[in-house]
């Protein structure tokens, strides 16, 4: 008999389904609005900067476009700045994905023990809080958190030391880990929810039979925990890299890539080129370049978890 | 033996303790504003990390700023609207993914994916662009209609997994019984999966409601801002008001975390869909 994979992953019989079921048609009727929302407002503007990025247009006049060919991608590649901000999106990015997942495991790991229940609902409900706020209000507070009058972590450390402050967004050489760090808080909930999710579906058996055997608490999340998780930590890894890449809220009403250029990410650099200096078609190359690179990243990713 | 018990519970005691004072201090930014939006706005900021008195002067302030309330109607009505949006479009879909295995199922899932990676710097300029020939700039349209395509491939995850947990001989019982395809989603399934599409909505509203780079690219009047722009370019705007600021920050923000807190059971399921699918 003809098996099918139907619902919830289970083997139905295909007798069991209605005929009409088995008709791709009606299928694709359903989803068929969704698939035109995404063409008109997402392939299609993608479209649109494509055929941007291979024009020029004067400064001010982004409708007055004359064809180009490759010029603004070659001008993208030789931007002076370019490395700098490559390898700023790069340590803004890898170091926000690690953070959340560490954190995010290491809360789920917590919220899933053998706690009082009630106490990890109430942990769970405080832990989950800053994904729900805004990134405006995220980036806002956390401005003030490091504003050198209102801070409160810097009255605390000058009472200590008079002489200690607490300003990471005004130096050089903290701001980008600053912006690290406000992303970890903001998102680690999201990691940590999905994390714990993926430990309930654990069958228990696994730890008590290990536990019969004596392996102790680290060696069952060693060679247990981690193990079983380990496609769902590379997918939220590889979709927590490329979103981060292109994020664009917490470093522009953060620092607006300052002071010196030294949060200058690709999303702050290609929006001021945009809206700033409205050289779109030189925008639209940076952005073209940019998603390129993120769905062969996936594509790639994707096929070798596949392959396993 | 009995002091042994006693030791085992203090140390028991001593976790909880540790592990909730670790929460409190990973959730003291967020704590530290609800308490400052009560501060006293004569009182400098130097004065200490706890408000001497807590006051509702700031909220009083908030109010008649007439600029304010009028981005909080904004938000709210483009919110609602890109979440109602969302959903008679993602309902449909939702049930395609649950209910039919078509060619292209997989690959349609996963072009559901790119669309979240998808830079939004990149959507902005174009859609910038676009909006501007055809007279939509500085409109709520296009918002309305951005916030709904962002949050489909979330909302149509979260809805499928949804169908996926009800049983399709329910349907097919009615369908049985003489109603028509239509007429057993409506009168039988989706009465029984209105929590979850409830929850759907309310995660859309939240997410539509907390955008950000759309919001502020797309919209120059100040009779029709929205609410995240506001708060970012609050220093600017009024000088140095930053009790102002956070008081806005926590009206923004704390609604928005109850429904969120309530809902999270029912969004999680489409979620760790989304990733796994991946």
């Amino acid at each position: 008999m003809t098996q099918q994979t139907g619902v919830i992953g289970k083997k139905i019989p295909r007798r069991k389904r209605l005929k009409t079921r088995s008709r791709d048609s009606l299928g694709y009727q359903f989803i068929s609005p969704a698939m035109l929302f995404f063409t008109v407002i997402a392939i299609f503007p993608t479209l649109y900067v494509v055929y941007l990025s291979l024009h020029t247009s004067p400064r001010g006049k982004p409708n007055d476009l004359t064809f180009a060919w490759f010029a603004n991608y070659i001008e993208a590649f030789q931007t002076p700045a370019l490395k700098a901000i490559v390898s700023h999106t790069l340590i803004f990015s890898l170091g926000s994905s690690f953070l959340h997942l560490l954190f995010g495991f290491l809360f789920a790991l917590l919220l899933n023990s053998k706690m009082n229940r009630r106490f990890l609902t109430v942990c769970r409900t405080m832990l989950l809080t800053p994904w729900a706020i805004s990134p405006a209000v995220v980036s806002m507070v956390w401005r003030l958190l490091a504003h050198p009058d209102i801070s409160p972590i810097g009255y605390l450390l000058s009472a200590i030391n008079p002489e200690w402050s607490f300003t990471p967004l005004a130096s050089t050489d903290s701001a980008l880990i600053m912006l690290t760090a406000i992303n970890t808080w903001h998102f680690t909930p999201f990691y940590m929810l999905l994390l714990l999710a993926g430990m309930q579906a654990i069958n228990p058996e696994l730890y008590e039979i290990s536990r019969i055997d004596g392996a102790n608490w680290f060696q069952r999340i060693r060679h247990i925990t981690v193990p079983l998780l380990r496609r769902l930590i590379l997918t939220l890894l590889l979709f927590d890299v490329l979103t981060t890449a292109v994020y664009f809220d917490l470093p522009w009403i953060t620092t607006r890539g300052g002071p010196a250029g030294a949060t200058e990410v690709l999303s702050t650099f290609t929006y001021k080129q945009a809206f700033m200096s409205f050289d779109f078609g030189f925008a639209a190359a940076i952005s073209m370049v940019l998603f390129a690179v993120s769905i062969f990243l996936s594509i790639f990713v994707v096929s070798l978890m596949e392959r396993e | 033996m009995n002091a042994k018990k006693v030791w085992a519970g203090f140390t028991n005691l001593f976790k909880y303790i540790s592990i909730f004072i670790f929460v409190l201090i990973w959730i003291s930014p967020f704590l530290w504003m609800v308490m400052t939006s009560f501060r006293d706005p004569t009182e400098p900021f130097s004065s200490g990390v706890f408000p001497q008195n807590y006051v509702l002067t700031n909220y009083a302030a908030a109010l008649k700023r007439s600029g304010l309330m009028i981005a909080f109607w904004n938000s709210f009505k483009v919110a609602f609207l890109a979440s109602i949006v969302a959903l008679v479009v993602a309902i449909p879909a939702g049930y395609g993914f649950s209910r039919y295995r078509f060619k292209g199922h997989s690959a349609m899932m996963v072009f559901l994916i790119i669309m979240k990676t998808l830079p939004g710097v990149l959507l902005a300029l174009a859609i910038f662009l676009i909006a501007g020939k055809v007279g939509l700039y500085d409109t709520h349209l296009p918002l309305i209609l951005i916030n709904a395509m962002l949050t489909l491939p979330l909302s149509i995850w979260n809805i499928r997994t949804i169908f996926d947990g009800v049983n399709i001989e329910m349907e097919e019982a009615a369908m049985v019984d003489g109603c028509t395809q239509l007429q057993a989603i409506i009168r039988i399934l989706l009465p029984i999966t209105t929590p979850g599409m409830m929850a759907t909505l309310a995660f859309v509203f939240l997410l539509s409601w907390n955008e950000y780079l759309f919001a502020t690219t797309f919209i120059s009047s100040p009779d029709k801002v929205l609410v995240p722009p506001v708060i970012a370019g609050y220093v600017g705007q009024f000088a140095a008001d930053y009790n102002g600021l956070i008081t806005a920050s926590v009206m923004a923000s704390v609604p928005l975390i109850i429904i969120f807190v309530s809902i999270q059971r029912y969004i999680v399921g489409g979620l760790s869909m989304g990733a796994v699918k991946g």
